[in-house]
């Protein structure tokens, strides 16, 4: 039962720990007025990238994208295709777990030092060590036990909404949004559904599933992707959210409830995107191993791992500022593109000539 | 083997307790904290300690002086044995000078040191702010909880105080179309204070400041209104137990023009001899459209929306308007108020022979 459904907690977790972070504040950033523009342009964009990305994985069944590529093409084509692919995943790990201590040090404890958060990373090398089925139940078991605590967080930050806040609702007409370097970063929220590609043989993944995942994706992940915005912009308005760095934690922070024992709902939020974002990560670090393994280093994939998590630990200790934080997302654009957008389209190329060789 | 080890280890990671813990009984936990400007410009920041023993609660008073209000706290931190925690800080007092001096040091400290909860109380005090955070009355009763409590709904507060909480006017301070009435409190005899009215705010200073009666419709604008409240009017006094407004905002580019439509819903507390209901009505809407003519008017002088007339337009304006709203559209604004009175019923207490008349003649009165 846990096995055919699992997955699909694991795919909105992905997205959860990805759009809350840093997607509030690149949006409002990036455009003052009419925000459903740019979300839906990044929403179908993903849509459509996912529904290639499936197309080619359920053309192959069994097979992962390393595979895939190496029986398209060879193996130096997917040694070459994928290096970018696994820098983006390093950067990513780097980048949650970096700005995820940052919040824990803003909302929970000032004091406490980097490093010593930064040792979080250590419970996803834990999960990543074990079986990749392992992680997938755990991704499970913390979606059940912390979906029901965020929809409760987001219900009761309703109380201070006021609706005119989301004028004007028109957008601009000069699309300026699109050059905006903030709004190239907001993309970092639609990355997730790469990890699916990898872990493709472990989870059951045919036609029905394709339609499913989809329909997940457009049920469930694209109204997440509009309360990380029309939240705080209900509460707030557009002026005085554009100056917050992390407006839906402002957002949580106005939540008043007198009867709640505990005072600060906000805590009960940092700690649920925190988990999603531990368990992302364990995903994260499995499958960079996994395809240093297959492709470049053939030893064991635990040493890889371990590997992987050092690298990040001290990639994430060498960041001393938010600024450092803000220069990494900037310069990680092109790789982000890469990996999104290109990397998908260029596998679909690859099986299409791949199956007119074959059949002529 | 190396399983079992691993697990013998991990307590030692996880029991070691927090990094930085500070047991409670070695912190302060100021309830309010007030900042005012002594004849040098500098902040005296004082803060309200709440101390618990045995069955009492004592009240500990602690100020500094410096150049900012940080370093102020930074200075009470040095005079004090025990660590000051501002998280549960739940009420943050400006003297009433320095709020006409500017608002903006205190709001953005407030908001961006992560120390304070944006969800704190912000209020302007008009006497002396160190006589006023460190009274306390006779018994004690109210030395903890009890300023707090005063904005509470679910204590003390009425419909007539307004409350205004730190983020509320930190939006206030950077929205274009809305701004935020903050309460002022004063030094009562019996009690520890006294709700005297509310200040409102242009550029981030204290411009002037309304009474408690222009403070209730401003609740009533900003669909706050709740619980009960009492009208007492020449020939009866009557209990408004519901209000609400509908606001329709028209033409931006000529002339902008806000029509309000209150709803107010009354029970009758005590009435003369002999009155007839649609009196009663007739002087309630008469009495509210009176106060909502001379708030609107001080409103409009002072550049201050607080009744929320600009959010209306919101999806009329263009970006310049916008901008221009406060300053340039805003005093232009004509402003209508309907009011529509309904006496649910009269009390105990039937209503006298002349009231049944009066149904006869206009059956169904006040329906539309």
């Amino acid at each position: 039962m846990i096995g055919k459904i699992a997955h699909y907690f694991t795919f909105i977790m992905i997205h959860i720990s990805l759009l809350f972070l840093v997607y509030p504040e690149n949006i409002f950033e990036s455009t003052s007025k009419g925000h459903w523009l740019p979300i839906l342009i990044g929403c179908i964009l993903e849509f459509l990238l996912l529904w290639l990305y499936l197309r080619v994985l359920v053309a192959f069944p069994k097979l992962d994208v390393i595979e895939i590529i190496n029986v398209t093409a060879s193996v130096w084509v997917s040694r070459v295709l994928l290096l970018p692919i696994v820098f983006h995943f390093f950067t990513c790990i780097i980048l949650l777990i970096r700005s995820h201590v940052e919040i824990v040090t803003i909302v929970l404890c000032p004091n406490m030092p980097i490093w010593v958060l930064m040792l979080l990373i250590g419970i996803s090398l834990f999960a990543a060590l074990s079986d990749i089925s392992a992680i997938l139940r755990a991704s499970c078991v913390v979606a059940f036990i912390f979906i029901p605590v965020i929809i409760f967080c987001f219900i009761s930050s309703l109380q201070n909404i006021e609706l005119p806040n989301m004028m004007p609702i028109s957008p601009s007409n000069s699309f300026s949004f699109l050059q905006s370097p903030k709004f190239h970063s907001s993309f970092f929220a639609f990355g997730g559904y790469l990890v699916l590609g990898f872990i493709r043989p472990y989870i059951p993944l045919e036609v029905p599933q394709k339609w499913r995942y989809l329909q997940i994706f457009a049920i469930v992940i694209v109204p997440l992707f509009f309360i990380s915005i029309y939240l705080p912009l209900l509460v707030f308005g557009q002026e005085p959210v554009s100056k917050y760095l992390f407006p839906m934690i402002e957002a949580m922070e106005t939540i008043d409830l007198y009867w709640l024992v505990f005072e600060r709902v906000t805590i009960f939020y940092v700690a649920v995107t925190l988990s999603f974002v531990i368990m992302y990560i364990s995903l994260l670090i499995w499958v960079s191993s996994l395809i240093l393994q297959k492709l470049y280093l053939p030893i064991s994939r635990n040493k890889l791992a371990i590997c992987v998590a050092l690298v990040c630990y001290v990639g994430g200790n060498l960041i001393r500022s938010w600024d450092e934080i803000e220069w990494l997302l900037f310069n990680d654009t092109v790789i982000r593109f890469y990996s999104i957008i290109a990397f998908p389209c260029l596998l679909s190329l690859l099986t299409f000539i791949h199956r007119r060789r074959t059949t002529a | 083997m190396k399983s079992r080890l691993l697990l013998v280890l991990l307590p030692l990671l996880l029991l070691s307790a927090c990094w930085d813990s500070k047991d409670i009984n070695k912190r302060a936990l100021p309830i309010a904290l007030g900042i005012s400007k002594n004849e040098n410009h500098n902040y005296k920041v004082g803060l309200r300690i709440p101390e618990p023993h045995n069955s009492s609660t004592n009240i500990r008073y602690v100020q500094a002086e410096a150049p900012t209000i940080g370093q102020a706290i930074e200075r009470i931190r040095m005079k004090m044995a025990d660590d000051i925690d501002l998280l549960h800080l739940k009420l943050i007092l400006i003297s009433e000078p320095l709020a006409k001096e500017g608002l903006r040091d205190i709001v953005e400290y407030a908001m961006q040191s992560n120390s304070i909860q944006p969800k704190a109380m912000v209020a302007i005090v008009r006497s002396d702010m160190s006589k006023f955070l460190s009274s306390m009355d006779e018994d004690g009763e109210e030395a903890g909880q009890g300023l707090s409590d005063f904005f509470s709904k679910q204590a003390g507060w009425t419909p007539h105080i307004a409350t205004a909480k730190i983020w509320e006017v930190y939006r206030a301070l950077y929205f274009y179309t809305e701004d935020i009435a903050i309460p002022i409190l004063n030094k009562d005899e019996e009690t520890m204070f006294q709700f005297v009215g509310s200040a409102i705010l242009h550029e981030k200073k204290m411009v002037d400041s309304i009474t408690p009666d222009e403070t209730l419709l401003y609740n009533i604008f900003q669909g706050k209104y709740d619980d009960a409240h009492m009208e007492v009017m020449n020939h009866a006094s009557v209990l408004v137990v519901d209000a609400n407004v509908k606001m329709k905002a028209t033409g931006i580019e000529q002339t902008p023009k806000v029509s309000s439509k209150l709803k107010v819903v009354v029970t009758i507390e005590e009435m003369k001899e002999g009155t007839m209901q649609s009196v009663i009505e007739e002087e309630l809407s008469k009495l509210l459209k009176k106060r909502f003519d001379l708030l609107t008017k001080k409103l409009k002088t002072n550049h201050s929306d607080i009744l929320g007339f600009g959010q209306r337009f919101r999806n009329q304006m263009s970006d310049a308007q916008l901008k221009a709203w406060r300053d340039d559209i805003y005093p232009k604004l004509e402003t209508e108020l309907r009011v529509e009175v309904v006496i649910r019923n009269e009390g105990s207490i039937k209503s006298e022979i002349g009231d049944v008349k009066a149904y006869k003649l206009e059956p169904l009165k006040g329906r539309k």
